[in-house]
Order: C-alpha cells, then structure tokens, then sequence
C-alpha cells in the first residue's frame, strides 16, 4: 500500500488571521522545494485559495469528491507557475457541507493520491458534530494566530481540541508588527504547550500577491513573509524528510549579514532548486 | 483497508456464552466449547466504480493472536450512505486453511444501485461478539463519448475538396481511453481511415477536420459514417454512428467547367505523348493553382536524334483563357533542350474542381514523316484564402521519364493555423515497383503499403495562418504515371492542444529594488514540446524600469528547462509595476506580469556607500555593520516587550479552558 501524502490542517479558531495565505505560501515553498503537494481548499462556506492562484474561476471543488457523481481526478488542477496539484474550493454555487461518510470518502482519496504533503486549508473552528470523526485523517494541525490576546486565546482553545483528540500540532504566528503592545514570541512560547514553527511578519506582498493572483512566495522571494514562510516550511518539509528538510532554526547571523550587506545574490533555496534543474 | 474493532476478548467471551445454553436447557448438552482465534476483518475497495456490470471488492482477515484463523461465516452487506438501506448481502466465510489471513473476493451486481456513495461491510459474528470492517466507495456513470455533431457541406462540385469535422464530448462521469474514429464514405468514390484521438476526461470536448480530396470526383450522392468506440474500466464502449451526405454534381457556369479528359474508359487513362526522337526533361502532370492568380510549369524537350525537329503545340481553345504556353513551335537542333513556359490563370469565378486541358500535338521530324497526338495537361483550381486549408500539388515526370517527382504544398486557412495535422496521401500501387523507390523529404513522414496503395502520412505539427509548407517526393522507375492523376490525398486535423502544455513558466523571480539600482528577473519555463523549437523571451521595459536584455532566444530540446535573466535598472520612483514577459516557442506562446517592487532610496544603504570609502574605513564600517547586525538581530526578540503579565493571563487562561472542558 502507498504510505500516502502527509497531510496536514491549517486551522484558526478565528477568523481572517491568514490560513489561507499561509496554507497557499506553504503549499508553494514545498513544491519549489520539490515535493509533490497538493492544496486543498477545504473551507466549504468560504473558499479563497483560488484568489491567491488565480483558479478562482473554476467550477468544481472538494465538496463535489464528497457529493456524488464525480471523478476525483477531474476536480484536481495544475498550478502551472509551481506545478502543485490543487483542489480549489467552488466559489460560486451554494455551501453544501459534507456528511461524516463523504468526509471519510473525502479523505481516502487524498490518502489514495501519490503526494508528498496534501496541504487542506479549512474553515475557522472545527466542524461541529463530526471533528471527533474526521481529525483522525490529518496527521498535524497547524494552528495560525496573531499576535494579540483575542486570536492567541482561541488557538489555544484549539490546541486542547487537538490534544483531547491526540492530533499532533503546531503553531504560526502570523502578522508580526514589532510592536511593543504585541504578544511577544517568548510569551506565546511560554503559553502554548506545543512547537511555535513560524512567525512570519506582517508584509504589504501578501495583499499585493492577492491582487495579483501569485502567490507571495513567488512575487519575491526575499521579503520579510517569504522568508518567514519559508523557514516554517522547512521545519515541516522535515516531517517527511527529503534533501531540502531543514532542521536549522531559521537563518544563520552569517547569512543575516551577508542579506543586509546586499552580498547573497540569491534567494539558498531558489538556488537550490535551479541548481537541481541544472543536472 | 480499514481494521474494525478487535476480537481479543471474543475468543474468552465466547467460551462463557457457549457455556450458557447447557445451564438453561438440559436437553441441549451436547453444546461445543470452540476456541476462536482472534482476528480483525478489513475490505478493500476502490474509491470509484462506474455503474454497470459488477463491482467486486475483497475482505482480509488477519489473525491477531499469532494463532491459525478459526473458520467462521459472517455476512457481506452493501449499504446505500445517504438512505442506510441495505442493496445488497450475502454471506461470507473463513475457511479453515491453517493460515493466521485469509483474503477473499466478492462480486455483487450493480443493476438496482443507483450513483451515490455506498458502504462496503463485512462482519463475523460468534458467541454474541462480532467484528466487522468496512470501506467507503461510490458509483458514477463510466465515460460517455458522443457524436456531438458530424457536418459536412451537403452539396459540391466535382473535383472540390470536402472538409468533415466530427465534434465528441464526453458526457460521462470518468475519463475514456484512446477513442479510435472509424471513419467511411460511399456512393460512386469510397473512403475509409480509422484514426486514433486522445482521450477525454469528463466533459472534455474535442474537434476533428478531416479534409478530402477525391471523394468529389464523380457526380451522385454520397453517406459518410463516423463511428467511435473507447475503453472505458475495461469495458469497450461504442456510440452510436452518425451519418450525413451530400450531393456533387458538376457546376452551373458559362466558362470552362471541370472535366477530367478524356473521359477514361475502365479506369486507365491513355499513355502520355509520345514522339519518336524526342525526350520530355520535364512534363507536368498535376498543376494546382488558386484562383485569380497565376501558376506558372513548364514543358521541356530535349532533341535525342541528331536531325533538327519541328514541334507545334496548340491548346484546346475552349481552354485558351485558362492555359497560355510562351511558344507555339519548337525548333530544336540535335542535342539541343528547350522548354515552353506554361502559364495557368484561373480567373476569380472560374467553379474550383479539376481541369484536364487538352494540348494538341504535331512534329514533323526530319527523320520520317509527322506525327501527332494529344497530351493532357492536367489543373486542379481552389479557390485561396477560405477557411479551409488546402493542399496543392505539382506532379511532372523528369528524365525523360525515369524519375516522377511531386511537390505537395499544404497552405493553412487564413482565419486559423493548422495544428497536429497529418497529411495522408495514397499512390497508386502501381506507380513503382519497391516502396523503397520512394523518398519523401520536407516533413516528417513514414510510407507503408495498405489498401493496394502506398500510403505516405506526413506530420504538421503546427502551420500559422496561410502559411505554406511544402512535401517533396520522388519515384524512380515509375511505371504507370498517369494513374497518378487518380493519387488521393487527405489532411486530417485532430483538435488544438492548448498552447500551455508545450510552454509551462516553471518559476519567476522578480526583485524588489531600492531606486536606482540595478536588479535582475529570472524566468524560467519548461519546454515540451515534440521537436526541438526556439524559444524567446521579451521583457517589455516600462516608461519607469529599463530593461537591459529584452529579447532573449534559446533553442529548447523537449522537455528542456529554459532559465533567461534580465537585468533591469530603475527610476527611483517608488511603486510597484508591471513588466509584460511574453515566450513564445513553435505551438505555444505565454504572457505574465512581472510585479516590480521598487522601495525607496535609503541613504544609509551600506552597499551603494561603500565602495567609494578607503580600506581601513570600509573595515571599520564593517565591523560596526556586524554589531549593528547584531543589534538588529537581538532586538528582533526584544522589540516586542516581554510582559510577564500578559504570559500569565495566557497561561491562566489555558489551565481554565483545559479544567472547563
Ligand atoms: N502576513 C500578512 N501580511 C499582510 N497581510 C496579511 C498577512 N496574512 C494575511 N494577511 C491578510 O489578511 C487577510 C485574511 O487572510 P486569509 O489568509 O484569507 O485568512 P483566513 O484564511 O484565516 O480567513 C487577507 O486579506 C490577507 O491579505
Ligand atoms: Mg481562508
């Protein structure tokens, strides 16, 4: 049997803290790293991965693999500048919310597909009536929050879910300011019994990278939230192994000179990928 | 495969049950205490199965207490997820074989099922315990392909090129394999070609063109069928056929009309001129030509006796508007050559078709006496510019007749370019003796014998709109010429592929800058085309940003990866613009836009200061840029302050919702 992709939930508590534009710039960094990943826009009521790519037009979505009649690989589409695989989410149409068996049925057909990482952007909250039944299938949540009181309280709300359900999780901090009345990094550390993987600044790319359907990630690779991003995908790529899975934290002071100096010419992991085109 | 819950406490539960029944009725002693291994059952299904015929799935029972599966019948039910009725059952057994798993098919029929998801179960029940296993799968409709539509003109004129164009969808829920096209005409010409089109996916579409000559060649009404068949999960699907016809009848017009001359009498036309003495170097057979312009041939003797001779030519002057030769007599000295120009002009509304224009013949040589005859030049006439594409050809015979050579010219629509089209052409197998004294050069081709004919195909991969391509074959030796005339041909047009499956823009990076400096774009896009094709990148400069390399070419092998760099300078004027990057490569060309971030500039940017201090003063400027860097990467952390007050309300409210809860 194939050992199937890693799949991994990116789940808020609240709303609008940046699932989808991290789940998308995640989604990006490993398939340029490489890995065979899969997006998946699961957040029936309000899908938006599509806006990020480009594939907001498409008429097909996840809820149509749930709901009868139809061929699991005529909803999956190409992302041609990343080469990932997508579901995106029907935008237009009205919400229809899956029963427990077509999320079981759902879930199979990622587990049936040969990727790397399937990446399922969700909802806000979990489901109510069959989170018990379905978060089985993931094998790690990752928690986006911001750094203020009201989004840090609600993920860790979500971790005790997670943890009374005995689903792995981890925790991006999203939208970073630097500012004084900021939740610091250290605080969110001491509070979340848990990995915090990545915090990733607030960054004018990711409304620029909306309107412009590329992906941040693409747009530049060298911004502040690409290279935030970018680490955070690192520390997951190292789930399933594989050359480009980091297990460094972060960027060394070395290559942080070297960045402000202006003297490292290119983007290590852009370079790495080209480098491997080479041979 | 999914496991369902264990029979570990089956085995000792059972042993209590199977003890029960002796203390209730002393009649019923003879009870046996039976030991059951404990295992666990799993089915396996696939996701999706198209709905008809059977489906078959299978079940496992694997021992989990190291010891042989105890035989056992349990039931296999199928139950229907949105309504839970039960569509089908049918009992299940293990068998005693020794073995700790036990694997086993079961095939149910799909008749009374309806499209929607359903429940795979399998369970074995023993001494009031059960265990059971299930798996999830659904059924949709297998593909579908029909025959959207099949047209065709339903009247022409002898000797016209008829266009068919077939249009499938797939109505179906899963894709179809290969669809092959069995494709046929009847009535007074026949025809029949099977072509293989790429499969579809659900709601796929597709086009077919397939273009004919020669199967307008007589009048009276013609049918041509198209019928497909496909696999589908392993079953073979057919549609229904489609039929039309059409009606050719000779042209309503005052001139000239088409007319293959003279009329042949049991398929053999008459042998070409001959006159004693004199060598044809050149002798056209076929000339196309499109209306309103001129197609200029040639006839060319050579004199291979040693007397001089008199030649007279005249055209048929019902013919004399369409045909005008440079010279009426030919004059030629032994050993001499000369040829007369032959000059074809179809007037605009001259009915298209094929023309076969009488030349009569007299020479008076010198060694003996006259000798006439008449030679036939035959014209084929398309109108240009339609919306068709045509396929014109030349056919002469050269070396005083040991050597045949044509040239085919394919020209593309002028609305629409021609992709993935192949052009079959049938010779006669008469005309040579080997195929191997055929060559073909200029496309791409491949000739095999099929029919009692030599069938040439050609490949185009692509032809822009009213472009030209040429085939040129020869034959050497052959050994009845004018059969050719009676040579067929046919383009056959399979539907565009998308122009982004031969170009995919596999990564872009595009810099944010400080004004007034120099940055670069790299682009990188994967070619995939089937034959090597040049690819060009251009980089449109804006009235803000230069760019310094705009048009960039690169010569792609498939499947090459393609990576160019543009160095781009700025203007400091802050803001984000749009570059247009166009590549294009044979079949396929992208556009993108390029966003360029360009901030502001920073007066302390250390790279735009340093190289104009001296050394010393760059190595001090360097060792305070570390603890500045330093700083910053310390400060990082302590820019948001800690607040050992706001931890604590995080922390406090962790412990409530972990106690609420
Ligand atoms: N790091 C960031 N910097 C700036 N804007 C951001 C960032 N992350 C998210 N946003 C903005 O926040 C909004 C909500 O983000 P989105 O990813 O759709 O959240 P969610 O999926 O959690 O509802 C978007 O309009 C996006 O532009
Ligand atoms: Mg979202």
């Amino acid at each position: 049997m194939a050992k199937g992709p890693y799949i991994v939930r990116i789940s808020s508590q609240k709303g609008g803290v940046g699932k989808t534009t991290i789940a998308v710039n995640l989604a990006t960094v490993l398939s340029m790293l490489d890995y065979k990943v899969l997006l998946v826009d699961a957040d029936y009521a309000n899908p938006s991965v599509g806006f990020h790519l480009g594939l907001e037009n498409v008429n097909r979505g996840f809820a149509d693999i749930g709901a009868k009649r139809v061929d699991p690989k005529s909803v999956i589409v190409t992302h041609a500048p990343t080469g990932m695989h997508v579901i995106p989410g029907r935008v237009g149409g009205k919400v229809v919310y899956p029963s427990i068996s077509q999320i079981e049925w759902q879930f199979k057909i990622l587990r049936e597909e040969n990727y790397d990482f399937a990446i399922v952007d969700t909802a806000p909250g979990i489901l109510p009536f069959v989170e018990n039944v379905y978060l089985k299938n993931y094998d790690e949540a990752v928690i986006v929050t911001t750094p203020e009181m009201a989004s840090c309280t609600s993920a860790i709300r979500l971790a005790h879910v997670y943890d009374t359900l005995g689903l792995k999780h981890s925790l991006v901090v999203n939208r970073m300011r630097n500012k004084r009345y900021e939740i610091s990094i250290q605080e969110i550390e001491e509070s979340y019994e848990g990995s915090v993987t990545g915090a990733v600044p607030e960054d004018e790319i990711v409304p620029l990278s909306i309107a412009e359907h590329i992906p941040a990630y693409l747009l530049n690779q060298r911004c502040g939230f690409s290279e935030g991003v970018s680490r955070a995908s690192k520390r997951y790529a190292a789930r399933v192994g594989g050359r480009y899975a980091s297990k460094r934290e972060g960027m060394s002071l070395w290559d942080r000179l070297l960045t402000v100096l202006g003297l490292r010419k290119r983007n290590r992991v852009l370079a790495s990928v080209e480098k491997e085109e080479e041979e | 495969m999914k496991k369902a819950s264990l029979l570990t406490l089956a085995a000792l539960a059972f042993l209590i049950a199977s003890a029960m029944p002796a203390a209730g009725s002393a009649t019923q002693v003879n009870a046996s205490v039976t030991v059951i291994c404990p295992f666990t059952v799993g089915v396996g299904a696939r996701s999706v199965y198209p709905r008809y015929g059977t489906v078959t799935v299978n079940y496992t029972a694997s021992s989990t207490g190291g010891c042989a599966l105890t035989p056992l019948s349990g039931t296999f039910r199928v139950i229907n997820e949105s309504t839970n009725k039960v569509v089908y059952s049918a009992g299940v057994t293990i068998p005693r074989t020794g073995s700790q798993t036990y694997t086993s098919n079961i095939t149910f029929p799909t008749s009374n099922m309806t499209n929607t998801i359903y429940i795979a179960n399998v369970m074995f029940s023993a001494g009031g315990f059960s265990t059971s296993g299930s798996n999830t799968f659904a059924l949709v409709n297998y593909a579908d392909v029909v025959i959207e539509s099949f047209s065709a003109p339903s009247t022409a004129t002898v000797g016209s090129t008829m266009s068919f164009t077939i249009s499938l969808q797939n109505t179906g829920d899963t894709a179809s394999g290969p669809i092959a096209l069995n494709f046929s005409i009847s009535g007074p010409r026949s025809y029949n070609s099977l072509l293989t089109l790429s499969a579809l996916s659900p709601g796929q579409e597709s086009n077919t063109v397939i273009i004919l000559n020669n199967v307008t060649g007589v009048v009276g009404t013609y049918v041509a069928l198209a019928a497909i068949t496909y696999n589908s999960y392993g079953s073979t699907q057919s549609s229904t056929s489609s039929s039309l016809s059409y009606t050719v009848s000779q042209p309503v017009s005052s001139g000239p009309q088409p007319v293959i001359n003279p009329p042949s009498s049991g398929g053999t036309l008459p042998p070409l001129l001959q006159i004693p003495q004199v060598n044809f170097t050149y002798m056209p057979l076929l000339v196309s030509g499109g209306r309103n312009s001129t197609t200029l041939s040639q006839i060319g003797f050579r004199n291979s006796g040693n007397l001089t001779e008199v030649i007279n030519l005249t055209v048929d002057p019902a013919y004399s508007s369409l045909l005008s030769l440079s010279t009426d007599t030919v004059n030629l000295g032994p050993n001499e050559s000369v040829s007369v120009q032959a000059y074809f002009t179809p007037g605009a509304n001259l009915p298209t078709g094929v023309y076969s224009i009488p030349i009569y013949v007299t020479a008076r040589y010198q060694g003996g006496g006259t000798a006439s005859g008449t030679g036939y030049l035959t014209f084929s006439v398309y109108s240009q510019g339609g919306s068709q594409p045509i396929v014109a050809s030349q056919v002469a015979l050269t070396n005083n007749g040991t050597v045949l050579s044509g040239i085919i010219s394919i020209i593309a629509p002028n609305n629409q370019g021609l992709r993935n089209a192949t052009l079959v052409q049938w010779l006669p197998l008469s005309i040579a003796k080997n195929i191997s004294d055929i060559s073909v050069y200029g496309l791409s081709s491949n000739i095999v014998i099929e029919n009692n004919s030599y069938k040439i195909s050609s490949k185009i991969g692509r032809l822009p709109r009213s472009q030209t391509i040429y085939e040129y074959y020869s034959i050497k030796g052959p050994s009845n010429p004018s059969s050719l005339l009676r040579s067929r041909y046919a383009i056959e047009t399979l539907s565009p592929e998308s122009p982004q499956e031969v170009l995919r823009l596999a990564g872009i990076s595009a810099p944010a800058i400080v004004g007034n400096t120099v940055g670069t774009i790299t682009a990188s896009v994967l070619y995939t085309g089937t034959s090597p094709s040049n690819v060009t990148f251009l980089l449109v400069p804006s009235p803000q940003i230069t760019v310094q390399n705009e048009t960039q070419k690169a010569l792609a092998f498939p499947n090459q990866l393609i990576t160019k760099q543009f160095t781009i300078t700025n203007h400091p004027k802050n803001g984000t613009y749009i570059l247009q990057l166009y590549i294009s490569a044979a079949g396929a060309n992208l556009t993108y836009g390029v966003p360029v971030v360009i901030n502001p500039v920073q007066p302390s940017n250390p790279s735009s200061g340093l190289p104009y201090l001296p050394l010393y003063v760059r190595i001090g400027v360097f060792i305070v840029l570390i603890i500045a860097v330093i700083a910053l990467f310390k400060g990082r952390a302590i820019r948001q302050r800690y607040s050992p007050d706001r931890a604590g309300t995080l922390i406090r409210m962790r412990e409530q919702i972990k106690r609420e809860s």
